[in-house]
């Protein structure tokens, strides 16, 4: 799957974007990956300056997109979203 | 026999919220217009409820720093409590020093007691995660980020970035402001101007002389840029090839539509900023004295969940009326500064 994502929000709204193919993520950031996608988004933070991060399935037809409020995310996934964009 | 007929115009919970958040001449009015208004209508018990409000408790500074040593968990090791002596770790020392400022700010310019308004702990944590880029208020405490050292330092260290998050706090406990789209960008908004005011009454600036810049050096000297925000100039804080450029408006008709962060709580927020930089320093002297003043006052009223920045501008319009008179200077300077940015008020 080809995979872009995207970080917005912080008190800086600096934005992240990564683009990335699944196939080349190691097998635990893949099965995160995975996790991920299933859930439903979480993007609504009642925390102010929250990071909101974003995955979208480029090679989806309908683009399926999912968010997730930072502070409501569980470490491997935290771990995940730093490794990508590490690897930038 | 002027006091009385005023009352018949302006709603008694007006004259209430000047009476607990005005400057000490328009709190001997407003409390003697309710004074006479309830007299008239024989409502004594009102009036000894609203005396028990007046009656000033003396707030108690309470700040707690703890460390989460790069991890996740909150709130961490408590590493300096109120009255400690400084550390050796310089973030501790700047969420102590700048937690302090702010509660000192609010409490001395609008008679606050901390965030809640009734005395609550200010906590904080500093080193939270790993190269955290971010500062925020989750509701009980601030949390901070020591920064990538590529992009930012560390996020204790401005405290215009203090007061934005404590302010966060003052917001959720008055109005509730809903976190997303308009509403959310008016939320962001007054974050920016009490923290830029805060900063100002540390410096002892006037409004003229303020940089207006929020969280100026908390870029690395590796960006180009000199903030994250400009309230003077939004959109030009900074344009650099690796973060982008800043994409705030000043204006309504450059207004940004867009489902990312939180429906640009932080873009759409620069034409807020903007109004009030306008009319600070259109009035001049202190930012707090008069157009802090109508902002916290509006703040502090009924605004509702919900609110427009039209609602609000209306808001501070009917503020700077009750306070310093219909047609008086400063509400006109209030119609103008929002007019500047494509806002009308009636």
């Amino acid at each position: 799957m080809k995979i872009r994502y995207r970080r917005t929000g912080g008190i800086a709204n600096i934005k992240t974007q990564v683009d990335f193919d699944s196939e080349a993520l190691p097998s635990e950031k893949l099965a995160t990956l995975e996790k991920l996608l299933r859930l439903k988004s979480m993007g609504k933070s009642s925390h102010p300056d929250d990071f909101i991060h974003e995955l979208e399935i480029l090679d989806d037809p309908k683009h399926q997109k999912v968010r997730f409020a930072d502070s409501r995310l569980p470490h491997d996934a935290l771990a995940l979203f730093d490794f990508l964009t590490q690897k930038r | 026999m002027w006091l009385i007929m005023r009352c018949t115009f302006i709603p008694p919970q007006i004259f209430e919220r000047i009476a607990v958040a005005g400057n000490q001449q328009q709190k001997r009015i407003a409390f003697r217009n309710l004074l006479a208004s309830a007299e008239l209508r024989g409502e004594r018990r009102a009036l000894l409820s609203l005396g028990s409000r007046l009656a000033v408790v003396p707030g108690v500074k309470r700040r707690t720093i703890y460390d989460a040593m790069n991890g996740m968990t909150l709130p961490g090791t408590l590493v300096r409590g109120e009255g400690d002596g400084p550390t050796r770790d310089i973030c501790v020392n700047e969420a102590y020093d700048g937690t302090g400022k702010v509660y000192d700010f609010f409490s001395k310019v609008f008679e606050r007691n901390s965030i809640d308004n009734k005395g609550m702990r200010l906590e904080s944590s500093v080193h939270y995660r790993n190269k955290f880029s971010n500062a925020f208020w989750n509701g009980q405490q601030m949390i901070f980020g020591d920064g990538d050292g590529e992009i930012f330092t560390r996020f204790t260290k401005q405290i215009d970035i203090i007061g934005h998050e404590l302010t966060h706090g003052v917001t959720e406990f008055e109005s509730g402001l809903r976190y997303s789209g308009q509403s959310g960008a008016l939320n962001e908004s007054l974050s920016d101007v009490f923290g830029s005011i805060v900063k100002q009454y540390a410096k002892k600036q006037t409004a003229k002389k303020a940089d207006w810049l929020i969280g100026a050096g908390l870029f690395t000297k590796k960006i180009h840029g000199v903030a994250i925000r400009s309230m003077k100039a939004p959109g030009t804080a900074y344009d650099d090839e690796l973060i982008g450029k800043d994409e705030q408006p000043a204006h309504m008709d450059d207004y940004v539509k867009t489902a990312d962060d939180n429906g640009g709580v932080h873009i759409n927020s620069g034409i807020p900023n903007k109004a009030f930089y306008n009319l600070a320093t259109a009035l001049g002297g202190y930012s707090w004295e008069t157009a802090g003043r109508i902002w916290y006052t509006a703040l502090t009223e009924k605004l509702g969940a919900s609110a427009t920045f039209s609602k609000f501008a209306n808001m501070t319009f009917e503020v700077a009326g009750t306070l310093y008179g219909a047609r008086s200077k400063e509400q006109k300077a209030v119609n103008s500064a929002w007019s500047d940015v494509g806002i009308s008020v009636e």
